[in-house]
């Protein structure tokens, strides 16, 4: 059963036109979510403070302003602080989770994701409550870095 | 993101070797100054014993008193040339080790010699002792030296200072007299053991330099398999991070499909096929590419050389070019060709070099900018690593430029010769979103070369003044009327082949 995300808006930030497309059309059709989308990380900053979308998904390779510096610039300002974000990155060492988790993401997906698993863990996170993505946030630094999957 | 390894130059393996020396004399040093300032203050004490014990207020004790200072003053020259070892000096330390030993072998002879001539016993037995010590220096020159003909120069010294004060010795009243029957003797034997030793280190030198040679070659093999080492990681990492994107594009898609069929509409199943399809050619791109590696490398590929018109094979690369690569903004490209100019090749290669360079050119420049083509025949010499001389010692080949600019980044020169190698890609594109796997100069370069050309790059690495490629290709034979000059031909285009194969990296 494909959860329900309508009533939600995410934003989804990849340079990529193919993956931005799958992504915004996973996110749509399988999930039912409204889907606004940008090509770097400069638009999707703009457009954030436009829509005020409820998650945000973000690649790490982008030309100009990269998925980190949108992280820590989205994490940095009050409106934006407490919305979930996910990353989607292709990098698949160690540190680069790291990397991801500590700059405070939700969930740190490696490419490829099916958009099944996609519209889930959107969706978990969108019910994620405030205190939990805390507790959740910790614990996955706690098991860095020998479990990072989950 | 993986640094970029360090390339391996001419000038870096000089440096290893320098450094291996410098390494060799300065532990050298470390070991024999301590050794020395020992047995120069073990010399000082025994002199000290004989001026109090035997000849205290005989009349040479003041010269002898002098020459024990200026042993006592070498042992510590010799300590305190640790100080240089400490702080990596070579040089100063290899003159702390020498100086010292040849100051106590040569100084107080000369002194004696000078002052003292009395006909007394010290000088007899100092001139014995010091036979020996010109021994040390002859052993330390062989050593410490860079060069082992500084061994055979220190000999010579050595025989003209060792027969100067045995002549001298031979003047005294006392000993001199009693020795000076047996002057052949007593003036030949030490010149001829000094040589002796002086032979045993020339020899040895000479295979302690070899086998210096042999191991600073192992260390440039092993500097050179790590740095490639670095890229191959680099490029698997590389290769991953392209593969996932095109596979998950490919794989999404196409479960959306399955899993979203009933409420698709057919526009959007079409368009999701279409994706799914762009990205499997990507992924097929890719593979491809590095698969062309490989078999360019096992095998030259079998060559049907004919005559290729420029123009036709320029616009046929243009077809191939993808939109995409240009953002899908119209881009000016500026084509300047001469009438009728044929380069001598194979269309398909040449075609790929050229889809390449052109795509190249478009990705690593901005829009708005234009990209600009054009070819000129230019009478090359005959290319480099052919000899000039021999059977085909004829007019120099006349060969076709074909120059492709854009006005982008610019390449800095010193990553320029980096470029030819597999798998290497300039450090600010491995930062950047453009796509590349680092293969495709490499490809082109080996395939330029298969056909008796090559690829220069000219750039100065300043934003705005772009990049040139010339790739130079052989102009067609003049046919009709001389089928020999084809025959010729064909020995040329193996030789560079092969030339190829052995060095898939060679420029």
């Amino acid at each position: 059963m494909t959860p329900s995300g309508s009533g939600y808006t995410v934003l989804v930030v990849d340079d990529s036109e193919e993956l931005r497309a799958l992504v915004a059309d996973s996110l749509r059709k399988l999930g039912h979510f409204s889907v606004v989308t940008a090509r770097d990380g400069a638009e999707g900053l703009e457009l954030f403070f436009q829509v005020h979308p409820d998650c945000v998904v973000i690649d790490v390779k982008m030309p100009g302003l990269d998925g980190y510096q949108l992280i820590r610039a989205l994490r940095g300002d009050p409106a934006s602080r407490a919305t979930p974000l996910v990353i989607l990155s292709a990098m698949v060492q160690e540190k680069d989770k790291l990397a991801g988790l500590l700059s405070g993401v939700d969930e740190y997906l490696l490419k490829p994701v099916g958009p099944l698993e996609l519209v889930q863990t959107i969706s978990r996170v969108l019910g994620r409550s405030e205190e939990e993505r805390q507790q959740r946030l910790l614990s996955l630094l706690d098991d860095q870095p020998n479990k990072a999957e989950e | 993101m993986i640094e970029p390894a360090p390339a391996v130059t001419s000038g870096s393996e000089r440096e290893i070797y320098r450094d291996y020396e410098r390494r060799r004399r300065l532990q050298l040093a470390r070991i024999l100054l301590p050794i020395f300032a020992l047995v120069q203050g073990a010399v000082f004490v025994v002199s000290v014993v004989f001026v109090f014990e035997v000849h205290y207020g005989s009349p040479i004790a003041q010269i002898f008193i002098f020459n024990t200072a200026l042993v006592g003053v070498d042992a510590l020259l010799h300590a305190l040339g640790l100080r240089f070892v400490r702080q990596g000096r070579v040089g100063p330390a290899t003159i702390f080790v020498i100086l010292p030993i040849g100051l106590t072998v040569i100084v107080p002879l000369l002194v004696y010699i000078a002052f003292g001539q009395s006909g007394n016993s010290p000088i007899v037995a100092i001139t014995l002792g010091e036979m020996v010590a010109t021994l040390v220096l002859i052993v330390l020159s062989g050593v410490m030296a860079t060069s082992r003909w500084v061994v055979l120069a220190t000999t010579l010294l050595m025989n003209v200072y060792t027969v100067f004060i045995l002549s001298n010795m031979l003047q005294l009243a006392s000993t001199g007299v009693a020795l000076r029957s047996q002057r052949l003797l007593l003036l030949s034997f030490p010149p001829l053991v000094q040589w002796a030793v002086a032979g045993i280190l020339f020899a040895a030198s000479g295979t302690y330099l070899a086998t210096l040679r042999e191991l600073g070659d192992v260390r440039v093999a092993y500097a050179r398999a790590q740095q490639l080492d670095q890229l191959k990681d680099q490029f698997i990492a590389h290769v991953n991070h392209e593969l996932r994107s095109p596979v998950m594009a490919l794989q999404g898609h196409i479960e959306l499909l399955l899993l979203a069929e009933q409420t698709l509409t057919p526009e959007e199943r079409h368009t999701y096929l279409q994706r799914a399809k762009r990205a499997g050619d990507g992924l097929v791109a890719l593979v491809t590419s590095v698969l062309a590696v490989r078999r360019i490398e096992q095998e030259a590929g079998a060559l049907e050389l004919s005559a290729v018109a420029v123009r036709d094979v320029l616009e046929s690369a243009i077809q191939l070019l993808d939109p995409r690569e240009a953002n899908h903004v119209e881009r000016e490209l500026r084509v300047n060709l001469p009438e009728g100019l044929e380069v001598w090749a194979e269309p398909v290669r040449v075609r790929q070099i050229l889809t390449n360079l052109l795509s190249n050119a478009l990705k690593y420049s901005p829009p708005g900018t234009s990209v600009d083509v054009s070819a000129e025949l230019v009478a090359a010499a005959l290319p480099s690593g052919m000899k000039r001389w021999g059977r085909e010692a004829a007019a120099p080949r006349p060969m076709v430029e074909i120059s492709v600019r854009d006005y982008g980044l610019g390449i800095p020169p010193d990553q320029i010769p980096l470029l030819f190698n597999r798998f290497v890609r300039l450090p600010r594109d491995l930062a950047s979103s453009v796509p590349g796997n680092g293969l495709g100069l490499y490809l082109c370069q080996a395939f330029a070369k298969a056909m008796g050309g090559s690829i220069r790059i000219e750039s100065t690495g300043v934003e705005g003044e772009g990049t040139i490629f010339h790739l130079r290709l052989p102009a067609p034979p003049p046919t009709p009327h001389a089928p020999s000059t084809i025959k010729r031909l064909t020995p040329r285009l193996a030789t560079a082949r092969s030339g190829t194969t052995q060095r898939p990296n060679g420029q």
